[in-house]
C-alpha cells in the first residue's frame, strides 16, 4: 500500500508540474537594455535620442579633402573622377538608415509629457538632420524615394515607391529646415545645435539648390537664392559672429585652423571640439603622410598682392621655383601650402617641397589645419578643433547668392568678400575695377560671379566644398584641364638640389611640371558623374527605380 | 493578466512536494526498526522468517526447497536481526548473509564449511579459444587480489591462489571475461568464448540506458578506450573523425581554443540560429571544451529526432551525451596517466623575401600607374631598391637600414627579415597529467580525478602559456535498499597568459594573422644602433610583444550535481537531480607605452598604439541551474511483452552578467592595476540577461518477444526566448525496429547472423537555440531593445551618450522546427566478426528564422527575421567493423571504416523573391560556388582593351590580367543583376560542402604491443580561395605583405606565371573563378600510436596492476592536392591561410595503475 501511495504521489507531482504553464518562470524581459515602451518620457530621453545625430555633423576635416575635384591631385588617383567606379550591387551610399532614425523619433516623441515648445526643439534637431541627409542623397543620386514615415510593416508598398523628383525632395528639405530654424533656440546648452547652426545649413543648402537649379536649367531658383541670402543675413545681423583676426595678416589665416578650442572663436558658428584623452583625432599625422597636394590649377587662382590674377599682374614672379611662385601672392597661399621655412614637424623645416615622398604628391603640400607640434602628430592624440559651420562661408554664400540674384552691390562685397580680404591684407574687390582673368576657369561667366567663385575657392581651400560646387555650377568638365593633375615646376636645376634617389621616379611634362599620374596627361569628365549609380539590387527589387543616366 | 490562479497552483505544487517527501521519510523511519520480537514453538521456518522480515524491513532470499519442512522454536524480545537469525538458524545447516537490505540464506555446504581454512594453493591449467586452439596472452587474475599472470604460448598457466575458495578472472581482448572458481589439484581447462558482441552492451540514451540491440533511433557510441590510448588536448580533438555523421570543427590550433560540433550537417540558415548539438555531461548541458577528456567514460551521439526528441527545443540538431567515470566497487585503484607532447603547425606561412617584395611592389605600382588603378602614395625609392638588393645579395657587408635623405632622423629599411622565423622559431611543448582514485564498498563508491594540462604557444617570444586544472569528485551511496544518493562536483580552471599585442590589432595569432599585416621583410628586427626597429609607421611585433603588456584570461567553471534515486517498488525508479553551475571569466589586458628611436638613438616618439598606458578588464559571471525529475516503470509480462514508460520534468535557468572596465593613463604604466589611474574618462560597461526553459517529457518502449520494437518519445517545451503567445512547442517522435535475426525463419542462420535489425524513425523538434551570449538580442530575440552607446561629439566636454532606434522584429516570431525521417540497418555476422550499420535520413528544417529578407534599402534597417524558409538535408552514414585474430591468436586486429555524406538544399526562401545570389535562394544547394570561367591571361594590352570588364574593375585592363569567358556572349564580362535568372557570365563552378567524409581505424594487439592508426578525410570538396592573400599579393591596398607564392606573378618575361599581374586592389583578378578553385579533398593520418604494456610477471615485482607506455604522432601525414598554402581541415571549418593552423605533434606517454 505504501509503495502504491508513493508511486501515485510521485506521478501526481510530475503531472502537476507538467500541467502548469509556467509563465511566471518563463517570462523574462531585458534586464540591462532599454525597451521602447518605457522610453521617450522626459526631456532627457528626447535629448539622449537626438544625441546620436551629432555624429553626422558635416565636420570640415582637412585631410584628403577635395581630392575628388580639380583642387588636388593625390598620389593615389581619385577613382570616381578617373571613371573607374563600378556599379555596386548594394550600398554605394544608397542608405536610408539615418532617415529611419529620424522618422522613428518623429513617430514617438509625442509620448513625452512636455510642452510643445520643448518638444519642438528636438523635432527641430531631428528635421535639421533629416534635411541634411536628404540633401546629401539628392546631391549624390538626384531624384530619391522620399520616406517621411516610420515603416513598421515591411510588406507595405511604401518600400516600393518611385523616386521623387529632385525639386520636390528639396522643397521638403526646405520645409524641414524652416521648422528647425523656427524652433531651435538662439542659445542652447552644452554645444547643442542653435538657431544659427540651422541658419548656416539653410544658407548652404539653399545656395546649393538655387545655383544647381540655375545651372542645370531646372528653373525656380530665385526663391532658393533669396532664402540663402536671407539666412546668411540673419547670421550676419545677429552680431554674434565675426572673422577671427589678431591683426597679423601673415599668420591669422593659418592659425585659425590650428586652434585647440574654437568654442569661443567668433568665426565658429559651430565647431567640432576635441578634448585630451576624451576625444581626439588623427588628422595632423594623416595630413603629413597622405601623399596629397594642391593642383597647379588651384595654385594659379591665388591673386597677386595687387589684387590681380597672375596672368595680369606685374608682381607675379613666375613659377620656376616655389619660392618665386609664392612671392607677392595672396598671403593665404603661404598659409595654405608648405613653403620654405614651414616647420614640418618639431623643428624639421621645409626647404624644398617634399615630392617623391609620402608628404606630398604635387609639391604644393597642404598645411591648412596642420600644426608642427609633435603631440599633434602622435596617433589619435591631436585635439586640433575643426569647423562645422564657419562664418567665412556665410559671407561667401551671401556674396554669391546676391550676385546670382543680380543684387550684389559694392556694399554687399564690403560686408562679405572684403572682410575676408581685410584679414589677410589683400586689397578690396571693387566691382568697378574688376578685370576678367584671361586664364579664368569660367570664361563665359560675368566677371563678378567669376571672382566671387575664385574667392570662395581660395578661402575654402581643403574645406571640402569643391566637388559640391562643381556639381551645382554644372562645371564637372573643369577636371579635364590638364593643370588639375599637375604639380610644381621641377626644372633640372631644382631637381639637382634633391637627392637623386628621392626624385628619381618623379615624372615631369614638357614644361617641367610634375605629372602626378605618368600614365595620363588629362582626365575626361563624363556627364554621368553628375549623379552616382544606384545599386543594381535596388533596381531589381523595385522596378519603379530606374538607373541614373549613363550608368 | 491575472496570475493569481497560477500562484495558487504553484503553492499546491509546493505543498504536495513537501507532503510527499515527509511521507517518504516516514516510511523509511519505520522500515528500519531493529527490534525483533518472536515467540514461536515448532513454527515453520518460512513463517518465522516472514515475521522477521516484516518487523525488520529486510527482504529474504532463499531457495524454497532449503526452507521447506524446517521448523523452529524461538523466544526473543527486542532482539537485533542478527540475534534473531542466529537463533533461528542454528542447527539448521543454513547460513545467512546480509547484502544491502537483502538477507540471503544458503545451505551450509562442505565447501562453505571449509571457508575458514585459508591455505594458498597452486593452480595450473590451459586456456583454449572457441575452436579449441591454445590461447596465449590471456590475463589471469585472482579476484580481489593483486596476483596476476598470463598464459604462455601453448595456452598454459600457473598461478598461486590464496585459498581453495578463490576465484580466477580470465580476460583477453575480444573475448568475454570469465570468472572460474579454483579447482585445486586438477588442471583447469578454460575455454574462452568470443565476446558476445556488443549487442547486450548498454548505451546511454536520454534519461536512461538502452540495450544496443533494442535501439530504434540513430545512436552512435564511443567508449573511453577510443579516447584514452593517446594524448588529446580536448574532447573535439579526441572525437574528430571518430563517428560518421559527427562533424568536429577544430577552429585552429591556438592554445585554449575549443572545437565546435555539428551532427549530420543538418543546419539552419536562420539568423543567429545555433545549429550545434546539445551537449550533456552526466545529464547537464555543458561546454564540451571545458571537460577533461580523461574523465569521460562513454559518449553517445543521438542523431535523429526520435532519439533526441526527449530533449525538445535544444536538441533539434542532435545530442551528445557524455558520461563521466564513476566510482567502482572493489579495492582502491590509483591511476596515473601523463604525456609530453611537442607540436609544430601543420604548415607555416611563407612570405616574400625583400627582393621578391620590392619586385612585386614595383610591378603593382607600375600597373596601377599604367591603368588608372590604385597606386601607392609612398612608393619605394630607387635608392631603397639598390640598397635592399645589395643587402639581399650580401648581408654581411651591407647595411639593412640607412638614414632617410628626406628626414635624417629616420631610417629607411632595406633588410631581409623572415618574420615567421623570428616569431615562430621552433616546436612548442605540451604536457598533461591525470591522477585518479576510484574505489568503494558494496554501498558507497567514489571517484576522484585531478587533471592538469599545459600548452605553450608557438609564438615563442610572446611566451603564451595556457593551463587547465580539472579536479572532480563523485560520491555514490546506497543509503537504503530503495534510496541512492549521488553527489558530483567538478571544477575547470583555466589560465591563458598571452602578450597583449593582439589587443591592438598589431598581429599575433589571436586575431587571425601571423604577423602584423604591414610588416615588410625590409624591416630588420633592430636598428643598426641596437634599438628596436619601427618608427611609427611600421610596427615591430618583437618590440610590442616584449614591451607592450600582457593579456591574461582566467576562467573558473564549477559544477555540482546532487541526485536522488528512489526505488519505491519493484520495476519503479524515480530520479530527481539538481545542478548548479557558476562560470566566471576574467580577462585583463594592459598596454605599456615604450619609446621608438630613430637614427643613432634619436628619440622619435612614444610608440603610438600602446600609448597611453591602459588596462581593460572583461568579466563574465554566469549562473545556471537545472532541475530534473523523472519516473520510470519497467517490466516484462508473460516473458514476451517488455514495457518501459518514463515521464519527467525538466527546468533550466541561466543568468548572465558581463562587465567591462577601461582606464588609461596609469600612475605606474607597468603596473597592470586598473584602480591606479589618472584617466579623465574611464569606461564602464555591463550587461545582464537570463533565460528559462521548462519542459515535460515522456518515453514509452514496447518490445514484443525481442523482435518487434516500438518507441514513442516526446516533449512539451516552453522557453523564455519567444513571446508568451508563441513560446510553447511540442516535439513528438516515434520509432520502430524489427530484429529479423530473432525470427524463427532465420534460425538456420543463427550461427552466422548474430544481428539483423531494421529501424525507422520520425520526429519533429523545435529549435530555440540562439547564440549563447549575454546579449539581449540573443536572449530576448522577440523584443527589440533600443541600442545605446556614446557618440563622437562632445557635449560640454564629455562624450555624448545616446539611445538609438530599435530594430524591427516580426510579430509572428517563433520556433523553427526540424523534422527528421531516418531508416537504418544494424547487422552483425560471422560470430560478430563483421558488424556495422547504415542509416539514411531526410531532415527538413522548417520555418527557419531567416534574416536574409531582401528588401529595398529605403527600409533603413536590417529586415526583420521571419519564420520563413525551408531547408532539406539528405544524407547517409555507413560504418563497418571487422575483427579477428591471426597467427595462432597472438595478433588480434580490428578495422573500422566509416563514411558519411549529405547535401543541403533550400526548399523555399520566400524572403528572396528576386532569387538574388547575394543571399540564399530557393533551390540553392548550400555551399554552391558561383564564379567566372578563366581563359588564362590577356596576352596583349589590345586584347584586354577589346573586352568590356568595367563591371568587375574600372581600371584599364592590361596584358597579364585574368581573361574571363564571356559565357552569355553579350560582349562584356559581368554578373548581370546577380540573380539566378540573370547571372551574367558567372556559373556554378563548385561546391564547398565537404562530401564523403570518411574515417579509417586500425587497431592491432600483438603480445604486449598495441598499435593504432587513424585516418580521416574528405573525398570531395571545393574551396574558393578568393579573398585569401595567397592569391592576391596586395588585395585592398599597398600595405599587404604578399605570400611567397605570389612571387610567381605574371610579368612580360614570365607570361606562364600562376598568378595574374600584380596590382594594388586588383579586384578584377580577384574574382571567384575556375582557375584558382581548389580541390579540397584530403586524407590525413590523424594518429599513429604504438604502445607497450608491461607483462604481469614484471608488474608483480613492482606492485603495479598496469603499466603502459606509448608514443603517438598526430597529423604527421596529409595527402591533398590543395594549394600548399592551405590546411585542408582549417579551410573546411571556415579558416583561411592566415588562421593559426592545427598542430602536428609527437607525444610520449605513460599510463599506470596501482
Amino acid at each position: 500500500m505504501k509503495t502504491k501511495y508513493l508511486i501515485y504521489t510521485t506521478l501526481a507531482v510530475i503531472m502537476i508540474f507538467a500541467a502548469c504553464k509556467k509563465d511566471s518562470f518563463l517570462n523574462r524581459t531585458p534586464l540591462s537594455d532599454i525597451s521602447p515602451q518605457t522610453f521617450f518620457k522626459s526631456e532627457t530621453d528626447l535629448q539622449l535620442y537626438c544625441n546620436q545625430y551629432y555624429s553626422q555633423l558635416p565636420v570640415q576635416v582637412f585631410a584628403n579633402a577635395d581630392d575628388q575635384s580639380d583642387d588636388k591631385a593625390n598620389n593615389s588617383i581619385n577613382q570616381y573622377l578617373a571613371g573607374t567606379t563600378t556599379i555596386p550591387v548594394t550600398g554605394g551610399g544608397w542608405s536610408f538608415t539615418f532617415i529611419r532614425t529620424c522618422n522613428y523619433f518623429l513617430a514617438n516623441y509625442s509620448k513625452a509629457n512636455l510642452s510643445d515648445a520643448t518638444k519642438n526643439i528636438y523635432v527641430g534637431e531631428t528635421l535639421f538632420f533629416r534635411a541634411m541627409t536628404y540633401w546629401n542623397l539628392v546631391k549624390r543620386f538626384g531624384d530619391v524615394p522620399y520616406i517621411n514615415k516610420y515603416i513598421v510593416d515591411t510588406s507595405k508598398s511604401a518600400l516600393y515607391g518611385p523616386r521623387l523628383p529632385h525639386k520636390q525632395v528639396m522643397d521638403s528639405v526646405f520645409k524641414d529646415l524652416s521648422f528647425a530654424v523656427a524652433n531651435i533656440p538662439v542659445t542652447t546648452p552644452n554645444g547643442r545645435l542653435n538657431k544659427y547652426d540651422a541658419l548656416a545649413l539653410m544658407a548652404r543648402v539653399c545656395l546649393w539648390e538655387g545655383t544647381y537649379r540655375r545651372y542645370a536649367g531646372a528653373g525656380d531658383e530665385t526663391n532658393y537664392l533669396q532664402a540663402a541670402s536671407t539666412a546668411a543675413e540673419q547670421i550676419m545681423s545677429s552680431g554674434k559672429f565675426s572673422l577671427y583676426t589678431t591683426g597679423n595678416p601673415k599668420t591669422d589665416y593659418y592659425n585659425l585652423f590650428i586652434q585647440y578650442d574654437l568654442r569661443s572663436n567668433p568665426e565658429a558658428i559651430m565647431c567640432m571640439y576635441y578634448a585630451p584623452t576624451v576625444l581626439m583625432n588623427n588628422n595632423d599625422r594623416t595630413m603629413g603622410e597622405a601623399g596629397d597636394g594642391y593642383s597647379k590649377n588651384f595654385v594659379r587662382s591665388y591673386l597677386c598682392t595687387d589684387g590681380l590674377p597672375t596672368a595680369l599682374s606685374p608682381l607675379y614672379k613666375g613659377d620656376d621655383s616655389l619660392d618665386a611662385e609664392v612671392t607677392n601672392r595672396d598671403p593665404r597661399m603661404a598659409q595654405s601650402i608648405a613653403t620654405r621655412g614651414f616647420d614640418f614637424l618639431n623643428g624639421d623645416l621645409i626647404t624644398l617641397p617634399r615630392i617623391g615622398t609620402s608628404v606630398t604628391s604635387t609639391g604644393y603640400q597642404p598645411i591648412k589645419g596642420r600644426s608642427s607640434r609633435l603631440a599633434d602628430w602622435n596617433a589619435n592624440a591631436s585635439t586640433l578643433n575643426f569647423f562645422i559651420f564657419r562664418y567665412a562661408e556665410t559671407l561667401l554664400i551671401e556674396a554669391e547668392a546676391k550676385a546670382e540674384l543680380g543684387l550684389c552691390t559694392q556694399s554687399v562685397l564690403d560686408l562679405t568678400i572684403n572682410k575676408l580680404r581685410d584679414r589677410v591684407g589683400m586689397p578690396h574687390m571693387i566691382i568697378a575695377n574688376l578685370v576678367k582673368d584671361p586664364q579664368s576657369n569660367f570664361p563665359s561667366l560675368p566677371v563678378l560671379i567669376d571672382e566671387i567663385r575664385r574667392e570662395r575657392r581660395v578661402e575654402l581651400a581643403s574645406d571640402g566644398f569643391r566637388f559640391d560646387d562643381l556639381l551645382r555650377w554644372h562645371a564637372g568638365s573643369l577636371i579635364n584641364n590638364p593643370e588639375t593633375i599637375l604639380g610644381i615646376k621641377l626644372l633640372p636645376k631644382v631637381r639637382a638640389e634633391y637627392p637623386a634617389s628621392q626624385v628619381g621616379s618623379v615624372v615631369v611634362d614638357g614644361n617641367y611640371y610634375v605629372r602626378v599620374y605618368p600614365s595620363i596627361t588629362t582626365r575626361t569628365w563624363n556627364d554621368k558623374l553628375y549623379l552616382s549609380p544606384i545599386p543594381t539590387q535596388e533596381i531589381t527589387l523595385n522596378p519603379a527605380i530606374k538607373q541614373n543616366p549613363g550608368w | 493578466m491575472n496570475f493569481s490562479w497560477l500562484k495558487k497552483t504553484l503553492l499546491v505544487m509546493k505543498l504536495t512536494t513537501i507532503i510527499m517527501l515527509v511521507a517518504l521519510f516516514h516510511v523509511s523511519a519505520k522500515s528500519y526498526s531493529q527490534k525483533i520480537n518472536l515467540n514461536e514453538t515448532n513454527a515453520p521456518l518460512k513463517k518465522v522468517l516472514q515475521k522477521i522480515g516484516k518487523q525488520s524491513g529486510y527482504v529474504f532470499f532463499y531457495d524454497t526447497k532449503e526452507v521447506k519442512d524446517k521448523t523452529v522454536t524461538v523466544k526473543l524480545k527486542d532482539a537485533s536481526v542478527n540475534q534473531a537469525l542466529d537463533n533461528c538458524l542454528q542447527n539448521q545447516l543454513l547460513i545467512y548473509k546480509v547484502v544491502g537490505n537483502t538477507i540471503i540464506l544458503q545451505e551450509q555446504s562442505p565447501a562453505n564449511q571449509e571457508k575458514e581454512q585459508l591455505k594458498p594453493v597452486k593452480v595450473t591449467g590451459k586456456i583454449l579459444d572457441e575452436k579449441g586452439e591454445p590461447l596465449p596472452g590471456v590475463t589471469i587474475k585472482v579476484k580481489g587480489e593483486n596476483t596476476v599472470t598470463a598464459s604462455g604460448s601453448d595456452g598454459s598457466f600457473a598461478i598461486t591462489a590464496p585459498s581453495n575458495n578463490a576465484v580466477l578472472v580470465f580476460s583477453f581482448i575480444g573475448y568475454a571475461t570469465q570468472e572460474v572458481s579454483v579447482s585445486a589439484g586438477q588442471t583447469m581447462i578454460i575455454k574462452m568464448q568470443p565476446q558476445a558482441n556488443a549487442l547486450n552492451e548498454l548505451v546511454v540514451v536520454g534519461y536512461g540506458t538502452q540495450k544496443k540491440v533494442n535501439l530504434t533511433g540513430a545512436v552512435a557510441s564511443v567508449s573511453s578506450k577510443d579516447l584514452e590510448s593517446r594524448p588529446i588536448t580536448n574532447l573535439g580533438d579526441g572525437l574528430n573523425g571518430l563517428v560518421p555523421g559527427l562533424n568536429v570543427n577544430v577552429q585552429n590550433g591556438q592554445p585554449g581554443i575549443g572545437a565546435s560540433f555539428s551532427i549530420r550537417g543538418v543546419t539552419s540558415i536562420g539568423a543567429n540560429s545555433n545549429n550545434s548539438p546539445l551537449v550533456l555531461v552526466d545529464g547537464v548541458a555543458r561546454d564540451p571544451n571545458l571537460i577533461d577528456p580523461y574523465d569521460i567514460e562513454s559518449i553517445s551521439i543521438l542523431k535523429d529526432a526520435a532519439s533526441s526528441a526527449i530533449y525538445g527545443g535544444r536538441a533539434a540538431y542532435g545530442v551528445i551525451l557524455i558520461t563521466t567515470k564513476q566510482g567502482k566497487k572493489g579495492k582502491t585503484q590509483f591511476n596515473y596517466s601523463g604525456s609530453y607532447t611537442t607540436t609544430r603547425p601543420t604548415l607555416l606561412p611563407k612570405y616574400v623575401n625583400s627582393e621578391q617584395y620590392i619586385n612585386l611592389f614595383n610591378q603593382a605600382q607600375r600597373t596601377g600607374a599604367a591603368s588608372g588603378g590604385y597606386t601607392s602614395s609612398s612608393p619605394l625609392t630607387a635608392l631603397d631598391s639598390i640598397k635592399a638588393f645589395a643587402y639581399f645579395a650580401d648581408p654581411a657587408h651591407n647595411p639593412d637600414a640607412y638614414p632617410d635623405p628626406g628626414n635624417p632622423n629616420k631610417y629607411r629599411y632595406v633588410g631581409n627579415t623572415d618574420w615567421i622565423k623570428v616569431l615562430y622559431p621552433g616546436w612548442a611543448p605540451q604536457q598533461q597529467h591525470n591522477l585518479s582514485l576510484t574505489g568503494g564498498d558494496d554501498k558507497t563508491t567514489y571517484a576522484v580525478n585531478f587533471g592538469y594540462f599545459k600548452q605553450e604557444g608557438l609564438e615563442k617570444l610572446a611566451n603564451q602559456i595556457y593551463q587547465r586544472f580539472t579536479p572532480s569528485l563523485k560520491l555514490n551511496t546506497d543509503v537504503t535498499r530503495w534510496l541512492t544518493l549521488n553527489l558530483s562536483m567538478s571544477l575547470t580552471n583555466t589560465k591563458n597568459n598571452n602578450s597583449a599585442s593582439s589587443r591592438i590589432g598589431q598581429g599575433g595569432p589571436t586575431n587571425g594573422s601571423w604577423i602584423p599585416g604591414d610588416l615588410r621583410p625590409l624591416q630588420p628586427v633592430y636598428n643598426p644602433d641596437g634599438n628596436y626597429s619601427g618608427q611609427g609607421s611600421y610596427s615591430n611585433p618583437v618590440a610590442i610583444i616584449n614591451s607592450g603588456g600582457r593579456d591574461i584570461n582566467k576562467q573558473n567553471d564549477f559544477w555540482t550535481t546532487a541526485k536522488v534515486t528512489i526505488k519505491p517498488a519493484d520495476h519503479f525508479n524515480i530520479v530527481s537531480d539538481f545542478t548548479y553551475n557558476a562560470l566566471s571569466d576574467y580577462d585583463r589586458a594592459n598596454l605599456v607605452p615604450f619609446n621608438e628611436y630613430g637614427v643613432n638613438g634619436t628619440f622619435l616618439d612614444v610608440f603610438p598604439w600602446t600609448n597611453p598606458s591602459q588596462v581593460t578588464e572583461n568579466r563574465l559571471n554566469n549562473n545556471y541551474s537545472a532541475f530534473n525529475a523523472f519516473a520510470t516503470y519497467e517490466n516484462t509480462f508473460n516473458k514476451k511483452h517488455y514495457l518501459r514508460a518514463l515521464i519527467g520534468y525538466n527546468q533550466e535557468y541561466k543568468h548572465y552578467q558581463t562587465g567591462y572596465a577601461f582606464a588609461n593613463n596609469l600612475i605606474d604604466p607597468s603596473l597592470a592595476s586598473i584602480g591606479q589611474n589618472n584617466a579623465t574618462k574611464p569606461v564602464v560597461n555591463g550587461t545582464e540577461t537570463e533565460y528559462a526553459l521548462a519542459g515535460t517529457f515522456y518515453r514509452l518502449n514496447y518490445i514484443y518477444d525481442e523482435k518487434y520494437l516500438l518507441e514513442f518519445n516526446g516533449r512539451y517545451d516552453g522557453t523564455s526566448r519567444f513571446a508568451p503567445g508563441s513560446r510553447f512547442a511540442f516535439s513528438p517522435s516515434v520509432s520502430v525496429g524489427w530484429n529479423i535475426a530473432k525470427e524463427g525463419f532465420m534460425s538456420g542462420l543463427a550461427n552466422d547472423l548474430n544481428e539483423l535489425k531494421l529501424r525507422a524513425s520520425y520526429g519533429v523538434l523545435p529549435n530555440q537555440k540562439t547564440t549563447d551570449a549575454a546579449s539581449s538580442a540573443f536572449q530576448y530575440p522577440y523584443i527589440a531593445t533600443m541600442p545605446y552607446g556614446s557618440v563622437n561629439y562632445l557635449f560640454n566636454g564629455q562624450l555624448g551618450q545616446y539611445v538609438g532606434a530599435p530594430g524591427l522584429v516580426s510579430p509572428t516570431f517563433t520556433w523553427e522546427k526540424v523534422q527528421t525521417k531516418n531508416i537504418g540497418l544494424d547487422y552483425s555476422l560471422l560470430d560478430t566478426r563483421l558488424s556495422g550499420s547504415f542509416d539514411y535520413y531526410i531532415t527538413d528544417t522548417k520555418n527557419m528564422l531567416i534574416g536574409s529578407q531582401v528588401l529595398p534599402a529605403v527600409l533603413g534597417t536590417t529586415p526583420p527575421v521571419l519564420n520563413a524558409g525551408d531547408l532539406r538535408t539528405k544524407g547517409w552514414e555507413i560504418s563497418l567493423s571487422w575483427r579477428d585474430r591471426l597467427f595462432n591468436n597472438q595478433l588480434s586486429y580490428n578495422v573500422r571504416v566509416g563514411m558519411a555524406n549529405y547535401i543541403n538544399t533550400i526548399i523555399s526562401d520566400p524572403n528572396n523573391t528576386i532569387l538574388s545570389l547575394s543571399s540564399h535562394y530557393q533551390g540553392e544547394r548550400l555551399g554552391t560556388i558561383w564564379g567566372y570561367t578563366t581563359e588564362g591571361f590577356y596576352k596583349t594590352n589590345a586584347e584586354a582593351a577589346a573586352v568590356n570588364n568595367s563591371a568587375l574593375a574600372g581600371y584599364t585592363w592590361l596584358a597579364g590580367d585574368v581573361k574571363y569567358a564571356d559565357l552569355n556572349h553579350d560582349g562584356k564580362i559581368d554578373f548581370g543583376n546577380n540573380t539566378v535568372s540573370n547571372h551574367g557570365d558567372k556559373k556554378i563552378i563548385g561546391n564547398s560542402t565537404p562530401r564523403y567524409r570518411f574515417n579509417f581505424n586500425l587497431n592491432l594487439d600483438y603480445k604486449a604491443f598495441d598499435f593504432t592508426a587513424f585516418v580521416q578525410g574528405v573525398l570531395k570538396a571545393d574551396f574558393d580561395p578568393t579573398g585569401s592573400r595567397v592569391f592576391n599579393p596586395f588585395p585592398s591596398d599597398e600595405y599587404g605583405i604578399p605570400y611567397a607564392y605570389g612571387a610567381d606573378s605574371w610579368t612580360p618575361t614570365n607570361t606562364n606565371a600562376y598568378f595574374a599581374r600584380a596590382r594594388f586592389a586588383g579586384s578584377g583578378n580577384e574574382q571567384t573563378q575556375t582557375k584558382y578553385l581548389q580541390d579540397a579533398a584530403y586524407a590525413r593520418v590523424k594518429q599513429l600510436t604504438l604502445g607497450y604494456s608491461f607483462q604481469p610477471a614484471w608488474l608483480n615485482k613492482v606492485s603495479l596492476k598496469k603499466l603502459r607506455v606509448y608514443v603517438t604522432g598526430s597529423n604527421l601525414i596529409t595527402i591533398t592536392s590543395l594549394f600548399k598554402g592551405f590546411d585542408p581541415e582549417i579551410i573546411q571549418n571556415g579558416g583561411s591561410y592566415q588562421t593559426y593552423p592545427i598542430d602536428k605533434a609527437v607525444s610520449f606517454g605513460i599510463q599506470a595503475t596501482l
